[in-house]
């Protein structure tokens, strides 16, 4: 039968802001530098490939105690212990935690005194030194004691050359950490840290396992696996590392919001990580972030209802675009289009209105917008919005990110619903050979100009090599997107039968796996094509009639109009006018609802009427199959 | 400017119903009053006197004369039950005795020409030497069969405290002294300013307990929640000071300090503490709620082992005190152990281990020494019978060849 472009079904999706991946590096060996990484969906779409950008963040230094009393105490006795190590040291610890680096220096060093060969108190005058903001004394300090076989120092300077950004230097120190003891857990982290950085998952994955045998209650070294795991495309054992570090802390909102991020991501563990949030919003009810997850999470199971709650309590509070864009999608999943729409337009009027400019946020809630529109047939505003953003957008952005690409696609369905394919068309060519697209709006461009040659302008040699291109972008494609390659494979045997290259098309039908929630009907109807033009009429009437039962009511006419055509040419060359007639009769009874009319169909079976009349038919075996 | 204390110093100087003479203040500047750099104290002003009547020395311990305003009341309250708490001592000889219980002395002052009378309450108690504070800041100079020992009595102290209802809450070193006593060496837990009888109700309001009551570096994670006061913890916080305690014996570092480089411990502290201040309510809820987020959180602390890099504890008894360690300091109060016979248990097992394995060291080098002296008297008669043997065989060769001759 008949080539399909995909639905916009599937569009219409609850998308949040997304919050960067971070880790304190060796956080739990008492080093400072945190690793900004980019958010859990960039890092997925990328596994394969990434080069993780890694940014320094501020430190985050959140030991804070009160103990000057004990430190007063302690120093009361200094006229009694100041000949004693342990004291010397010992206060000048408690000075450092006091945040009293100057004195923690003095004690420390008055420690040295008793004994210049004890690396210990060196140590704690590095630390000192570190604390005051003397680096390069701090730093050197530790490198000696480092060169001593000092493990700590060593690791110190590894989180120093991490801090500079230096590699290839915390390789070194690493080399001598493990020189020391390979087997210390604190070496493991920073070793597996080190190779986080550095891109080598698999080694990174090895090393925090290890140190995770050591201290399996560590939550920020199970993050780091789960990250490792991630980016090692390994999804299912990240969330299982992400899952035990929410168990062991279910208050860490970075390891709690990239786990849901990652549920949501695979579809997955999603009751469980619902528990996880609403325990968390139990305690703190006030963070956003989470709450987004939550009525996202709750959304993404069928609670809309829940969902819808949530938002509305959140927009009572304060209004935001993103409440507003998250309402206007559980509306549309209720088919209240309505609704969805009059969110939706909020939600891009106070993007449009915010100081801010969040070209993420546009592009979600336009896209919503626009897809909410086409649902709604209002396909005049949908052109109107969707030309609007894309005049509005750098051309590159509009057709390579995700989702402003389902604007362009938007704006192209819209002009093809209006009728203006000349517009569309044109700007479907221009924009499928560009060279940054994004492979679904690529597939989808290049199926809706295979719909427009076969199904309106009856260009099939056209129609034949768009869909060998959009068979061949199929690569670039998820597993996930089973509809876009069953539906390219489809469209592909479609013009291959329309060219007559029947061998073609039977292997590509071959190649068409069913899956759930692929359309079936046009499997069927283009088994049932084939057939017709190898001479099966039975089979290919029959496997027409079953495509029929199983397709929506506008793909209903279409499958009706094109059967009748083929069986009326059919019949003529058998020389059947009567029979022939009848057939070509109801193809201009049908009057197909949609984006594709088949009018070139009704003209052809109107000429072959009028044909018929004055020469009393066509003559027997004569040819009309175009 | 202290003006009662210091005319509290002046009037004691001269002595205190004939009595208690000698006396010297020990927490406050002799001359103007006012509380020495570093001294903490601040329920009273404590003297050091010698009592004429025992012939011993004593501790003339007053409440702070020049504490007044808000909280005062309260704070008598806490100096009255002090004294109250050590009466109930008299004639137990393993604990802290009272000279002369709660009474008051008047205290005369010239103020813009008027005279002003002050009643000031005070107790006496007997004198305590024996400072344990060298076993801790030393700790590298004792061995650990010692510190094990001084350890078992600081237990024992504790515990026989909390076998009369009174939970200290502030032990710390500077708190104990061990004294020899009819029966042996004792510990004895000094100090009952912050001490409460288990079944007692808290004197404070709240908000009176935001902060520990003892020391931040020996107090508990519930005392640093806000629940010092309550009566269910407080044995417990005690009982996580002795662990503390047998951590420092051991360590350079204190174990706070050591805990609170645990990235687990930090996130578990802090989430518990801002779950804490949003809570509102009596002691009870606080304690639910407090039970609440640390069933969710204390699953990632790891709490610090007795072994660290300073660590001066042997290595045949390091499994056993550690474990000894995690049992006194679970950050969940409910987890801690608290029979005073399985915590003997493991401490003697500890101190056995040592002890054997340095008997075993000591045979083992008393046979080593035994052997290369029988090594030597082997040798020795070996020489001497080749000297022999040499000796008559040229004898023996001067003899044959005259012979020959």
């Amino acid at each position: 039968m008949v080539a399909q472009s995909t639905e916009a079904t599937t569009r219409t999706k609850l998308t949040l802001r997304d919050v960067n991946v971070e880790v304190d590096v060796g956080a739990n060996v008492g080093l400072r530098s945190r690793v900004v990484f980019p958010p859990v969906r960039r890092l997925l779409e990328h596994a394969s490939q990434v080069e993780p950008r890694i940014a320094p963040a501020d430190n985050d230094d959140t030991v804070s105690a009160s103990m000057d009393a004990d430190l007063g105490r302690l120093l009361e006795r200094y006229d009694e212990f100041q000949g004693s190590k342990t004291f010397l040291q010992r206060a000048s610890s408690l000075a450092l935690l006091c945040g009293r680096p100057e004195q923690a220096q003095e004690l420390a060093a008055q420690a040295i005194e008793l004994d210049a060969q004890d690396t210990s108190p060196r140590y704690r005058r590095a630390e000192a030194l570190l604390a005051l903001g003397e680096l390069d004394g701090a730093y050197r300090e530790f490198g000696d004691l480092g060169h001593a076989g000092h493990l700590e120092s060593c690791l110190r300077m590894v989180e120093v050359a991490i801090r500079k950004g230096d590699l290839d230097d915390a390789q070194v120190w690493l080399g001598r950490a493990e020189a020391i003891d390979t087997l210390d857990w604190r070496v493991q982290v920073s070793a597996g840290t080190i190779a986080l950085i550095a891109g080598a998952f698999g080694r990174a994955i090895h090393h925090l396992r290890n140190s995770l045998e050591d201290r399996p209650r560590a939550v920020r070294v199970h993050y780091e696996l789960a990250l490792a795991q991630m980016l090692a495309g390994n999804t299912k054992n990240a969330a299982k590392s992400l899952r035990r570090a929410v168990a062991l802390d279910p208050f860490e909102e970075r390891v709690l919001l990239t786990w849901t991020d990652l549920s949501l991501h695979l579809h997955q563990g999603l009751p469980e990580v619902g528990n996880a949030l609403s325990k968390y919003l139990a305690f703190e009810p006030s963070n956003s972030s989470v709450t987004h997850r939550f009525a996202d999470v709750l959304y993404e199971q069928g609670l809309n209802r829940e969902a819808q709650q949530i938002l509305m309590q959140m927009q009572r509070i304060g209004d935001d675009p993103r409440i507003g864009n998250n309402l206007g999608v559980i509306a549309a999943s209720r088919h209240d289009f309505r609704r969805a729409i009059a969110e939706f337009t909020k939600s891009v009027n106070m993007i449009a209105q915010s100081d801010v400019a969040d070209s993420h946020l546009r592009g979600v809630a336009t896209a919503n917008l626009v897809n909410a529109l086409i649902k709604a047939e209002a396909s005049k505003t949908t052109v109107q919005v969707a030309q609007e953003f894309v005049d509005s957008t750098p051309l590159s952005e509009v057709l390579s990110r995700d989702p402003s690409y389902q604007i362009a696609d938007g704006l192209i369905h819209g002009l093809m619903e209006l009728g203006r394919f000349t517009e569309a068309v044109g700007y479907a060519e221009a924009w499928v050979g560009a060279a940054e697209i994004h492979p679904r709006l690529e597939i989808g461009l290049l199926e809706k100009l295979v719909c427009y040659f076969t199904l309106e302008s009856e260009a099939y040699r056209k129609a034949y090599e768009y869909a060998l291109r959009a068979y061949e972008a199929q690569g670039a494609l998820t597993p996930r997107d089973v509809g876009l390659k069953y539906m390219a494979l489809n469209n592909l045997a479609v013009a291959a039968i329309e060219l007559a290259k029947y061998e073609d098309a039977s292997e590509y039908l071959s190649r068409m796996q069913p899956a759930p929630g692929v359309p079936m009907a046009c499997g069927y109807a283009t088994r049932g094509l084939l057939a017709l033009r190898t001479g099966d009429v039975a089979k290919g009437e029959s496997l027409y009639r079953r495509a029929i039962g199983v397709a929506n009511p506008a793909l209903k006419t279409q499958l009706r109009k094109k059967l009748d055509w083929e069986m009326g040419v059919y019949w003529e060359s058998r020389g059947s006018w009567k029979r022939a007639r009848g057939f070509y009769r109801n193809v201009g009874r049908a009057k197909v609802d949609g984006m594709w009319k088949m009018a070139y169909l009704d003209d052809k079976a109107r000429s072959r009427l009028r044909q018929g009349r004055s020469g009393k038919g066509a003559k027997k075996g004569g040819s009309s199959r175009r | 400017m202290s003006t009662n204390t210091r005319n509290l110093i002046a009037t004691l100087q001269g002595g205190l119903d004939d009595r208690f003479s000698c006396i010297r203040v020990i927490n406050r500047d002799r001359q103007t009053g006012e509380r020495q750099e570093g001294h903490q104290g601040a329920l009273s002003v404590v003297f050091h006197a010698y009592d004429k009547v025992t012939r011993r020395d004593v501790a003339l311990k007053f409440f702070d004369p020049d504490f007044q305003g808000f909280g005062a009341m309260y704070r008598m309250d806490l100096f009255r039950r002090e004294a109250e708490l050590l009466g109930r001592f008299q004639g137990k000889l393993n604990f802290l005795q009272l000279v002369r219980p709660l009474s008051e002395i008047p205290l005369t002052a010239s103020e813009h020409g008027k005279t002003v009378t002050v009643q000031c309450a005070f107790f006496v108690l007997e004198w305590l030497e024996g400072d344990i504070t060298e076993y801790f800041l030393r700790q590298d100079e004792y061995d650990a069969l010692i510190k094990i020992e001084v350890f078992r009595q600081i237990l024992l102290g504790v515990f026989r405290l909390h076998g009369v209802g009174i939970a200290h809450r502030d032990v710390k070193y500077d708190n104990l002294r061990r004294v020899d006593r009819p029966h042996g060496t004792v510990v004895v837990p000094i100090d009952y300013g912050t001490a409460v009888d288990v079944l007692s109700l808290p004197l404070g309001v709240e908000g009176d307990y935001d902060a520990p009551v003892g020391a931040p570096a020996f107090s508990p994670l519930e005392a640093q929640m806000g629940l010092a006061g309550h009566r269910h913890v407080v044995k417990a916080a005690d009982i996580y000071a002795l662990g503390c305690l047998l951590h420092d014996l051991f360590n350079v570092d204190l174990f706070i300090v050591r805990l609170l480089r645990d990235a687990g411990f930090q996130s578990c502290s802090s989430r518990c503490k801002a779950h804490m201040l949003t809570v509102e309510g009596g002691e009870t809820r606080r304690l639910t709620e407090y039970h609440r987020v640390l069933s969710l959180v204390k699953g990632q602390v790891t709490l610090p082992s007795i072994d660290s890099d300073d660590t001066t504890v042997p290595a045949s008894g390091r499994d056993l005190l550690d474990r000894l360690l995690a049992t006194l300091t679970r950050v969940d109060y409910r987890d801690r152990e608290s029979e005073l016979d399985r915590i003997l248990r493991l401490l003697d097992a500890a101190a056995g281990n040592i002890r054997h394995v340095r008997m075993d060291q000591r045979r083992r080098t008393l046979r080593q020494v035994i052997r290369s002296r029988r090594a030597d008297r082997q040798r020795r008669k070996e020489d001497r019978l080749e000297h022999a043997l040499v000796r008559l065989t040229g004898a023996k060769e001067k003899s044959g060849g005259s012979t020959e001759h």
